[in-house]
């Protein structure tokens, strides 16, 4: 039995159980350099820091570097804290696509990117938008990475709002930003008499969905996620918290909630429309997960079962196609896909006759190539319940 | 069909054909030996016939999945008519023989008009043998022609990549082939 050289370079890559595929770390761009002792790795440009390495890296940056010391008190401030939590600095210069290339080098690493700085776009409005668009349009779907961001905003002098130019509905921080999602905040803490540090409210509500031990966890539903620990909900007034609705960007508040409890809502990726058409961003990060999950699950299970490849054969089909079904089925368990009404995983997937994959591709047998779109589904991923004015009517 | 398909079908053909007129004779395959039958309902009982697998077949030296080609092949069919060591009228026995034979060329019939079409008979050439008793035993080479496939539906033995199951998954995964 000759395999091809391609072989080779398959690698096996294990999962630890049945969730631990996938670290669902976060990366913290900054334009801000980083002192103390806290060099980036040197194939990827990042620089990890955990629980037991967040107080040293605040003490030793808070002076020179405070945008993301906040954000490093702030990923670590609550009861639910990142494992691992990544920064990527530029040391002053705009975020390119190199650095994100190469921060990238292994990409199951990290999922999510978020954006740093000491006052979230207020001061610094033209350089933190410049880095936004650079990241946002990074975010392809293919590379599945989810960008999250908040940007802050200062009252006029009249103590009206304003949403900027970059969030224009034709501009591509919503246009084309299948992968992000922004949340409109206003609020910041005093560190001194001169100094405003603007809350980060997403990065709260980021840890908080993805370390809280469920692949998939309501980022705005009512009873969860909310009232984050240092961060603040805003204080925008009504006009303006339509407006940002209208804009279909998300926010941070105590307004849908009876008891006044703050919590993220309008989590569905940034969107030119309203009501938007792009999902939930928990729908996102469940997709993701299964995604990576099966791709990663039937390559084990493959390799495990001594197989570097298969044969390109009806029969060989047959068994990725069970595989494939039974990890759906995995993913199903753990929340990431829907029930159906028949209380079974709500997808639908279909190993095409041989007759239809012949129409595909009539030499697939001979070259081995095994044609795509032999395997199609429909999955309904995760979607969570959100603030519904209808449901809560009903009690 | 495969010849190995056409050849059970011819069998099956002539099985039916007895069967259907009430003859207690039957055809055999080849790789049995009816003598040597140990169920006694299998164990076969004079007479009977056996054919043998077509040998001089005329064998295209190119062929694929889809080619259907008409082919010529002798597809022997031995008659055994005589029991050892037991009384028989050999008139009464070849009639089966006779019953056969018509079937098979009878244009009325022709047992075998949707497997193949007959080109020549030769035949019956007497292969009685003396082995301590007489064996009477008839032999008849039919030369036909049948439309065969020589490639198997079964799939050549090529590897596909990892690399390719994962493209496989993703397209799925992706949602845009139906």
């Amino acid at each position: 039995m000759a395999f091809p050289a391609t072989f080779i370079r398959t690698i096996s890559t294990l999962t630890q159980g049945a969730l631990g595929g996938l670290p669902r770390s976060i990366v913290a761009v900054t334009r801000e350099t980083i002192s103390g002792d806290f060099t980036p790795d040197a194939e990827t440009g990042l620089i990890a820091i955990t629980a037991s390495t967040k107080d040293a890296f605040i003490e030793a940056n808070e002076v020179g570097a405070p945008g993301i010391s906040k954000d490093v008190e702030l990923a670590f401030a609550g009861q639910i804290q990142p494992p691992i939590f990544y920064i990527l600095s530029t040391n002053g210069v705009a975020i390119n696509n190199t650095a994100l290339n190469i921060a990238n080098k292994y990409p199951r690493n990290w999922s999510f990117i978020t954006l740093s700085s000491m006052t979230q776009g207020v001061d610094d409005y033209a350089t933190f938008i410049a880095d936004a668009e650079t990241i946002n349009a990074w975010c392809t779907n293919a590379r599945e990475k989810l960008f999250l961001f908040t940007f802050s905003l200062e009252a006029d002098e009249y103590g009206d709002y304003a949403l900027p130019a970059a969030f224009d509905a034709d501009q591509p921080l919503r246009a084309e930003a299948p992968n992000t999602l922004t949340l409109i905040s206003n609020r910041y803490t005093e560190p001194d008499e001169y100094t405003k540090a603007f809350n980060n409210p997403i990065l709260a509500m980021l840890v908080f969905i993805l370390y809280g031990g469920y692949v998939s966890r309501s980022a705005g539903s009512l009873s969860d996620a909310n009232d984050f620990d240092d961060a603040l909900a805003d204080t925008f007034p009504e006009t303006f918290r339509a407006t940002i609705e209208q804009a279909s960007l998300a926010q941070y508040n105590g307004s849908k909630d009876a008891g006044n409890s703050a919590f993220v809502f309008n989590t569905q990726m940034n969107d030119k429309v309203y009501p938007p058409t792009t999902v939930q961003l928990e729908t996102k990060i469940a997709q993701y997960f299964v995604s990576d999950y099966i791709r990663v699950g039937v390559r084990n299970d493959l390799q495990a079962a001594g197989q570097p490849g298969v044969v390109a054969s009806y029969a060989d089909l047959l068994k990725i196609f069970a595989l494939f079904v039974t990890k759906l089925n995995d993913c199903w368990r753990v929340g990431a896909i829907q029930t159906n009404a028949q209380g079974q995983g709500d997808f639908i997937a279909t190993l095409k006759s041989e007759e239809e994959i012949l129409v595909l591709d009539p030499t697939w047998q001979k070259t081995g190539i095994l044609p795509v779109g032999a395997i199609v589904a429909q999955i309904r991923y995760y979607s969570a319940l959100h603030y519904i004015p209808f449901v809560l009517q009903g009690l | 069909m495969t010849l190995g398909q056409v050849y059970y079908a011819l069998n099956t053909a002539v099985n039916q054909f007895l069967k259907s007129n009430g003859i207690t004779a039957r055809l055999y395959a080849f790789g049995i030996n009816p003598q040597q039958q140990k169920a006694k309902a299998d164990k076969a009982t004079y007479p009977y016939f056996q054919s043998r697998f077509p040998t001089n077949v005329d064998r295209p030296p190119h062929t694929t999945r889809d080619s259907a080609i008409i082919t010529w092949f002798d597809y022997q069919l031995d008659f055994y008519a005589a029991p050892e060591n037991s009384q028989y009228n050999a008139a009464e026995m070849l009639e089966v023989f006779e019953k056969v034979m018509n079937a098979i060329q009878d244009t009325r019939i022709q047992i075998w008009r949707d497997i193949a079409s007959l080109q020549k008979i030769t035949g019956p050439i007497d292969t009685t043998y003396e082995g301590g008793s007489v064996k009477i035993s008839l032999t008849t080479i039919f030369r036909l022609a049948a439309v065969c496939s020589y490639t198997l539906d079964i799939t050549p033995y090529v590897e596909s990549s990892i690399d390719s199951v994962m493209d496989v998954i993703d397209g799925a995964l992706s949602g845009e082939y139906d």
